[in-house]
Protein backbone atom coordinates (compact mmCIF):
# COMPACT_ATOMS: atom_id res chain seq x y z
CA UNK A 1 0.00 0.00 0.00
CA UNK A 2 2.78 2.64 0.60
CA UNK A 3 5.29 1.22 -2.24
CA UNK A 4 4.86 4.39 -3.51
CA UNK A 5 6.07 6.55 -0.67
CA UNK A 6 9.39 4.29 -0.42
CA UNK A 7 11.47 7.07 -2.39
CA UNK A 8 10.82 9.28 1.21
CA UNK A 9 13.45 6.86 2.72
CA UNK A 10 15.60 7.66 0.00
CA UNK A 11 19.18 9.60 1.58
CA UNK A 12 19.25 11.24 -1.87
CA UNK A 13 15.65 12.12 -1.41
CA UNK A 14 16.48 13.51 1.49
CA UNK A 15 19.81 15.10 0.53
CA UNK A 16 18.15 17.17 -1.86
CA UNK A 17 15.33 18.68 0.25
CA UNK A 18 18.17 19.50 2.58
CA UNK A 19 19.73 21.29 -0.22
CA UNK A 20 16.68 22.68 -1.40
CA UNK A 21 15.83 24.24 2.19
CA UNK A 22 19.01 25.86 2.67
CA UNK A 23 18.93 27.65 -0.54
CA UNK A 24 15.08 28.93 0.07
CA UNK A 25 16.63 29.89 3.47
CA UNK A 26 19.66 31.89 2.32
CA UNK A 27 17.78 33.09 -0.54
CA UNK A 28 14.63 34.92 2.05
CA UNK A 29 18.18 36.24 3.86
CA UNK A 30 19.79 37.45 0.82
CA UNK A 31 16.32 39.20 0.42
CA UNK A 32 16.34 40.75 4.11
CA UNK A 33 20.03 41.67 3.46
CA UNK A 34 18.99 44.03 0.45
CA UNK A 35 15.93 45.30 2.09
CA UNK A 36 17.87 46.43 4.54
CA UNK A 37 20.88 48.43 2.14
CA UNK A 38 17.90 49.99 0.01
CA UNK A 39 16.76 51.51 3.35
CA UNK A 40 20.36 52.58 4.62
CA UNK A 41 20.81 53.84 1.21
CA UNK A 42 17.89 55.66 1.47
CA UNK A 43 19.05 57.38 4.49
CA UNK A 44 22.89 58.24 3.58
CA UNK A 45 23.71 58.19 -0.33
CA UNK A 46 27.08 57.54 -0.74
CA UNK A 47 28.37 57.61 -4.49
CA UNK A 48 29.36 54.03 -4.96
CA UNK A 49 26.09 52.73 -3.33
CA UNK A 50 24.27 51.50 -6.89
CA UNK A 51 27.28 49.46 -6.82
CA UNK A 52 26.38 47.78 -3.70
CA UNK A 53 23.01 47.09 -4.37
CA UNK A 54 24.02 46.05 -7.79
CA UNK A 55 26.23 43.40 -6.16
CA UNK A 56 23.65 42.00 -4.02
CA UNK A 57 20.81 41.93 -6.33
CA UNK A 58 23.88 40.08 -8.87
CA UNK A 59 23.93 37.20 -4.95
CA UNK A 60 20.46 36.93 -5.37
CA UNK A 61 19.87 36.12 -8.61
CA UNK A 62 23.01 33.59 -7.95
CA UNK A 63 20.79 31.85 -5.57
CA UNK A 64 17.43 32.28 -7.43
CA UNK A 65 19.57 29.91 -10.64
CA UNK A 66 20.70 27.85 -8.23
CA UNK A 67 17.33 26.65 -6.24
CA UNK A 68 15.95 26.41 -9.67
CA UNK A 69 18.64 24.61 -11.07
CA UNK A 70 19.21 22.12 -8.00
CA UNK A 71 15.25 21.93 -8.23
CA UNK A 72 15.30 20.23 -11.73
CA UNK A 73 18.42 18.07 -12.06
CA UNK A 74 18.78 16.46 -8.24
CA UNK B 1 20.40 121.07 -38.14
CA UNK B 2 21.10 118.18 -40.46
CA UNK B 3 24.66 116.91 -40.07
CA UNK B 4 24.05 116.60 -36.26
CA UNK B 5 21.47 114.42 -36.91
CA UNK B 6 23.34 112.33 -39.37
CA UNK B 7 26.11 112.27 -37.11
CA UNK B 8 24.01 110.92 -34.31
CA UNK B 9 22.54 108.14 -36.95
CA UNK B 10 26.67 106.71 -37.44
CA UNK B 11 26.78 105.96 -33.28
CA UNK B 12 23.76 104.61 -33.42
CA UNK B 13 25.06 102.13 -36.24
CA UNK B 14 28.45 101.60 -34.54
CA UNK B 15 26.41 100.29 -31.29
CA UNK B 16 24.77 97.68 -32.80
CA UNK B 17 28.12 96.04 -34.33
CA UNK B 18 29.43 95.90 -31.23
CA UNK B 19 29.12 92.87 -29.00
CA UNK B 20 26.61 93.58 -25.98
CA UNK B 21 29.44 93.21 -22.80
CA UNK B 22 27.79 92.21 -19.75
CA UNK B 23 30.09 92.11 -16.78
CA UNK B 24 28.87 90.97 -13.85
CA UNK B 25 30.48 92.53 -10.71
CA UNK B 26 30.13 91.29 -7.62
CA UNK B 27 29.39 93.81 -4.79
CA UNK B 28 32.36 93.93 -2.06
CA UNK B 29 30.59 93.05 0.85
CA UNK B 30 29.90 89.01 -0.77
CA UNK B 31 33.67 89.08 -2.47
CA UNK B 32 34.96 89.75 1.40
CA UNK B 33 31.99 87.03 2.39
CA UNK B 34 33.51 84.33 0.47
CA UNK B 35 36.94 85.42 1.13
CA UNK B 36 36.57 85.07 4.73
CA UNK B 37 35.17 81.33 4.22
CA UNK B 38 37.66 80.83 2.00
CA UNK B 39 40.28 81.84 4.83
CA UNK B 40 37.79 79.89 7.68
CA UNK B 41 38.51 76.70 5.74
CA UNK B 42 41.67 76.98 5.24
CA UNK B 43 42.41 77.92 8.89
CA UNK B 44 40.13 74.63 9.54
CA UNK B 45 42.42 72.25 7.50
CA UNK B 46 45.23 74.12 8.00
CA UNK B 47 47.29 70.63 8.08
CA UNK B 48 49.26 69.68 5.21
CA UNK B 49 48.93 66.01 6.05
CA UNK B 50 45.02 66.47 5.55
CA UNK B 51 45.58 68.68 2.09
CA UNK B 52 45.48 65.06 -0.07
CA UNK B 53 42.13 64.09 1.34
CA UNK B 54 40.36 66.79 -0.04
CA UNK B 55 38.08 67.45 -2.97
CA UNK B 56 38.92 63.62 -3.94
CA UNK B 57 35.97 61.64 -5.11
CA UNK B 58 34.53 59.18 -2.62
CA UNK B 59 35.82 55.75 -3.59
CA UNK B 60 34.41 52.23 -2.24
CA UNK B 61 37.05 51.69 0.37
CA UNK B 62 37.76 55.11 1.80
CA UNK B 63 37.66 55.75 5.49
CA UNK B 64 38.32 59.59 5.70
CA UNK B 65 37.46 62.11 3.48
CA UNK B 66 37.04 66.11 3.61
CA UNK B 67 34.08 67.86 2.22
CA UNK B 68 33.14 64.16 0.62
CA UNK B 69 30.67 64.71 -3.00
CA UNK B 70 27.78 63.48 -3.31
CA UNK B 71 27.27 62.35 -0.21
CA UNK B 72 23.98 63.42 1.76
CA UNK B 73 21.89 61.86 4.58
CA UNK B 74 17.94 61.86 4.97
CA UNK B 75 17.81 64.81 7.48
CA UNK B 76 20.06 67.33 6.15
CA UNK B 77 19.13 70.47 6.46
CA UNK B 78 19.32 73.31 4.01
CA UNK B 79 22.42 74.45 3.46
CA UNK B 80 24.14 72.03 5.63
CA UNK B 81 27.46 70.76 4.12
CA UNK B 82 28.98 67.43 5.22
CA UNK B 83 32.86 68.84 6.36
CA UNK B 84 33.95 64.83 7.49
CA UNK B 85 33.21 61.76 6.08
CA UNK B 86 34.36 58.94 8.27
CA UNK B 87 34.60 55.41 8.37
CA UNK B 88 36.31 52.91 10.59
CA UNK B 89 39.76 52.04 9.22
CA UNK B 90 40.10 49.25 6.28
CA UNK B 91 42.71 47.43 8.53
CA UNK B 92 39.90 46.66 10.82
CA UNK B 93 37.94 44.63 8.13
CA UNK B 94 41.54 42.21 8.10
CA UNK B 95 40.11 39.46 10.66
CA UNK B 96 36.82 38.49 8.08
CA UNK B 97 38.79 39.30 4.86
CA UNK B 98 41.13 36.19 5.87
CA UNK B 99 38.41 34.08 6.94
CA UNK B 100 37.34 34.84 3.24
CA UNK B 101 40.38 33.88 1.89
CA UNK B 102 40.79 30.44 3.83
CA UNK B 103 37.08 29.34 3.17
CA UNK B 104 37.79 30.09 -0.26
CA UNK B 105 40.88 28.33 -0.56
CA UNK B 106 39.43 25.62 1.36
CA UNK B 107 37.57 23.41 -0.49
CA UNK B 108 40.88 23.61 -2.97
CA UNK B 109 42.74 21.51 -0.04
CA UNK B 110 40.01 19.44 0.60
CA UNK B 111 40.14 18.53 -3.21
CA UNK B 112 43.61 17.78 -3.15
CA UNK B 113 43.85 15.95 0.22
CA UNK B 114 40.12 14.16 -0.01
CA UNK B 115 42.19 10.65 -0.02
CA UNK B 116 42.48 11.21 4.08
CA UNK B 117 39.05 12.66 4.58
CA UNK B 118 35.82 9.43 4.86
CA UNK B 119 33.33 11.14 2.58
CA UNK B 120 30.60 8.86 1.11
CA UNK B 121 30.18 8.82 -2.59
CA UNK B 122 27.66 11.22 -4.03
CA UNK B 123 26.30 11.62 -7.64
CA UNK B 124 28.18 14.53 -9.59
CA UNK B 125 25.45 16.54 -9.37
CA UNK B 126 24.91 16.57 -5.89
CA UNK B 127 28.92 17.73 -5.71
CA UNK B 128 28.02 20.33 -8.18
CA UNK B 129 25.51 22.10 -6.34
CA UNK B 130 26.98 21.70 -3.13
CA UNK B 131 30.49 23.50 -4.36
CA UNK B 132 27.99 26.48 -6.11
CA UNK B 133 26.13 26.46 -2.98
CA UNK B 134 29.37 26.60 -1.12
CA UNK B 135 30.95 29.54 -3.18
CA UNK B 136 27.33 31.33 -2.91
CA UNK B 137 27.31 31.59 0.83
CA UNK B 138 30.91 32.99 0.62
CA UNK B 139 30.03 35.42 -1.34
CA UNK B 140 27.12 36.48 0.79
CA UNK B 141 29.86 36.12 3.76
CA UNK B 142 32.09 38.50 2.26
CA UNK B 143 29.06 41.08 0.61
CA UNK B 144 27.36 41.59 4.29
CA UNK B 145 31.00 41.90 6.39
CA UNK B 146 31.88 44.43 3.07
CA UNK B 147 27.97 46.69 3.86
CA UNK B 148 28.61 46.56 7.58
CA UNK B 149 31.71 48.14 7.61
CA UNK B 150 30.36 50.49 4.20
CA UNK B 151 27.28 51.30 6.08
CA UNK B 152 28.86 52.57 9.44
CA UNK B 153 29.63 55.82 9.26
CA UNK B 154 29.97 58.98 10.82
CA UNK B 155 29.46 62.28 9.43
CA UNK B 156 30.57 65.72 10.80
CA UNK B 157 28.72 69.12 9.44
CA UNK B 158 29.32 72.84 10.45
CA UNK B 159 26.43 72.15 13.50
CA UNK B 160 26.00 68.56 13.78
CA UNK B 161 27.52 65.17 14.19
CA UNK B 162 25.86 62.01 12.69
CA UNK B 163 26.70 58.53 13.69
CA UNK B 164 25.21 55.78 11.68
CA UNK B 165 25.37 52.42 12.77
CA UNK B 166 24.57 48.99 11.03
CA UNK B 167 25.20 46.47 13.21
CA UNK B 168 24.26 42.67 12.33
CA UNK B 169 21.86 43.56 9.51
CA UNK B 170 19.01 43.81 11.17
CA UNK B 171 20.05 46.54 14.02
CA UNK B 172 20.63 50.16 12.37
CA UNK B 173 20.50 53.57 14.01
CA UNK B 174 21.00 56.88 13.32
CA UNK B 175 21.82 59.27 15.85
CA UNK B 176 22.25 63.12 15.61
CA UNK B 177 23.44 65.75 17.87
CA UNK B 178 23.92 69.55 17.74
CA UNK B 179 27.99 70.79 18.30
CA UNK B 180 26.54 73.35 20.37
CA UNK B 181 25.64 70.34 22.92
CA UNK B 182 28.83 68.41 23.01
CA UNK B 183 30.50 68.99 26.39
CA UNK B 184 33.21 67.02 26.14
CA UNK B 185 35.92 65.26 23.03
CA UNK B 186 38.67 62.66 23.55
CA UNK B 187 40.47 60.27 21.88
CA UNK B 188 42.23 56.97 22.23
CA UNK B 189 44.80 55.43 20.50
CA UNK B 190 46.61 52.07 21.80
CA UNK B 191 48.05 49.22 20.50
CA UNK B 192 50.96 48.55 17.70
CA UNK B 193 48.31 48.74 14.87
CA UNK B 194 46.81 51.36 15.52
CA UNK B 195 50.34 53.31 15.94
CA UNK B 196 51.37 52.20 12.64
CA UNK B 197 47.93 52.51 10.58
CA UNK B 198 47.12 55.68 12.37
CA UNK B 199 43.51 54.85 13.60
CA UNK B 200 42.07 55.19 17.05
CA UNK B 201 38.91 55.64 18.78
CA UNK B 202 36.83 58.97 18.98
CA UNK B 203 34.91 59.23 22.14
CA UNK B 204 32.43 62.87 22.32
CA UNK B 205 30.30 62.94 25.44
CA UNK B 206 26.95 65.33 24.86
CA UNK B 207 24.21 67.01 26.84
CA UNK B 208 21.42 65.36 24.41
CA UNK B 209 19.19 62.57 24.98
CA UNK B 210 22.19 60.32 23.51
CA UNK B 211 24.81 60.91 25.50
CA UNK B 212 27.74 59.17 24.13
CA UNK B 213 29.14 59.26 20.41
CA UNK B 214 31.74 57.15 19.69
CA UNK B 215 33.65 56.97 16.79
CA UNK B 216 35.45 53.66 16.55
CA UNK B 217 38.67 53.07 15.13
CA UNK B 218 38.72 56.45 12.23
CA UNK B 219 41.55 57.07 10.53
CA UNK B 220 44.19 60.14 11.84
CA UNK B 221 42.07 60.77 14.90
CA UNK B 222 44.08 63.59 16.51
CA UNK B 223 42.86 65.52 12.88
CA UNK B 224 39.44 64.22 13.62
CA UNK B 225 39.60 66.01 16.94
CA UNK B 226 40.68 69.09 15.88
CA UNK B 227 38.22 69.33 13.21
CA UNK B 228 35.47 69.02 15.44
CA UNK B 229 37.38 71.45 17.88
CA UNK B 230 37.83 74.35 16.05
CA UNK B 231 33.99 73.68 14.59
CA UNK B 232 33.10 73.69 18.12
CA UNK B 233 35.44 75.49 20.02
CA UNK B 234 36.60 73.76 22.82
CA UNK B 235 39.67 72.03 24.61
CA UNK B 236 41.44 69.23 23.80
CA UNK B 237 41.63 66.08 25.92
CA UNK B 238 44.37 63.61 24.60
CA UNK B 239 44.93 60.23 26.39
Amino acid sequence: MYSNLQFLLNPFFLLKVMILVMIFVFLVFMLIVLNQVRSMAKRVNQPKTPLIVTIGIVILLAAASLFLTSLVIL
Amino acid sequence: MADIFVAKKKKIELKDELPPIKKEVTPLFETELKQEKKEEKDQRFAHEELFHFRNKEVSLFSSFHLYPSNVFFKEQEEGEEIILLLRKHFMTNFPWIAIAIIITIAPVIFFIFRSYFPVPPLPDKFNVIAFLFYFTVVGAYVYMNFISWFFNISLVTQGRLIDVKFIDIIYHDMAITRLSLVEDISFTQSGFLRSLFNYGDIFVQTAGEKLNFDFLAVPEPDHVLNIIENLMGGQKDVQ
